[in-house]
């Protein structure tokens, strides 16, 4: 077994430690690895945007966050109906 | 993703209590999420509303057998996933997820590292201008890119970001509802957000730098 992994293996565990999946000494290689590597470092903080980018993007999507009331009472009309006239 | 401990239970006993306008909160309260899902599942969105139409007539009937064991929203969504499923698999497209994470794929192209698995100097994450995500989200070309780049991602990978970054589900949440284990959970996780990490690294060098 090496000493550290290699940028290839550590860059494979960056979602497994930000999710608090690595623990033991998995966990202080890793955190010794990006201690001295700029690349590995600089890749988790692009991930780090990347998710803050995603859990913002529905904010800006075109898309209404409520459906519309027509929908509604399409669906509220749905679960009315007799149950064999649902099927 | 839960609302407050004892108001999804006030719901159902209002529901089950024949209160219609408490069917109807609940349905303008999730239906946009489950369409959503649905569609991260379906790709169709032909096919996502027919499979969250079924999906309510299941929940309203299936709400008495509810056993609030997990959330609402999570047993709401296992019934989603369960029908979109069904349709794509009738569709002839559907391939398990923890069988997509088992399957080997490289998240960074390897030739960017060299034999003994270091980053080979020119192949470097490119640095980044630092801007905030709202900013970022303010240019239209990289927003684009990241919905498209969403748009393209295996199913179980735009399943798991879907839930977890665009809606802020907990990854317990997302691994009753898709019905797959953790570390399965956090693999499609990693493998998507690198995906639109790579998008968005692409888009900022189209773009140039900020100004």
């Amino acid at each position: 077994m090496s000493i550290l992994p290699c940028c290839r293996d550590a860059t494979a565990l960056l979602t497994e430690d930000a999710e608090g999946a690595l623990d033991g000494v998995a966990k202080v290689k890793f955190a010794v690895h990006l201690s001295i590597c700029s690349a590995c470092q600089r890749l988790r903080s692009q991930l780090r945007t990347t998710a803050a980018v995603l859990r913002e993007l529905p904010r800006r999507a075109r898309e209404p966050r409520a459906p519309d009331p027509a929908q509604v009472d399409a669906i509220m009309k749905l679960l009315e109906a007799p149950p064999d006239e649902r099927d | 993703m839960s609302l407050p401990d004892g108001e999804d239970d006030a719901l159902v006993d209002r529901i089950l209590a024949g209160d219609q306008a408490a069917l109807r909160a609940l349905i303008e309260r999730e239906h946009a999420t489950l369409l959503r899902f649905a569609r991260a599942i379906t790709r169709e969105s032909d096919l996502a509303e027919e499979a969250v139409q079924d999906a309510w007539v299941r929940i309203y009937r299936g709400l008495a057998r509810f056993e609030k064991r997990s959330s609402l929203r999570t047993w709401m969504a296992r019934i989603v996933v369960n029908r979109a499923k069904t349709l794509v698999v009738r569709a002839a497209r559907w391939a398990p997820l923890d069988k997509e994470a088992e399957t080997h794929e490289d998240v960074i192209d390897p030739s960017c590292f060299g034999k003994l698995g270091f980053w080979i100097s020119d192949r470097q994450p490119a640095q980044w201008h630092t801007d905030t995500p709202e900013r970022l989200l303010d240019r239209q070309q990289i927003r684009a890119a990241i919905e498209a780049r969403i748009e393209e991602l295996p199913a179980g990978q735009r399943a798991v970001l879907t839930l977890r970054d665009l809606e802020g589900w907990s990854s317990e949440e997302v691994c009753n509802a898709l019905e797959i284990s953790e570390s399965n959970q956090r693999v499609l996780l990693h493998r998507a957000r690198a995906r639109v990490r790579a998008a968005l690294e692409k888009a900022l060098g189209e773009e140039g730098p900020f100004e």
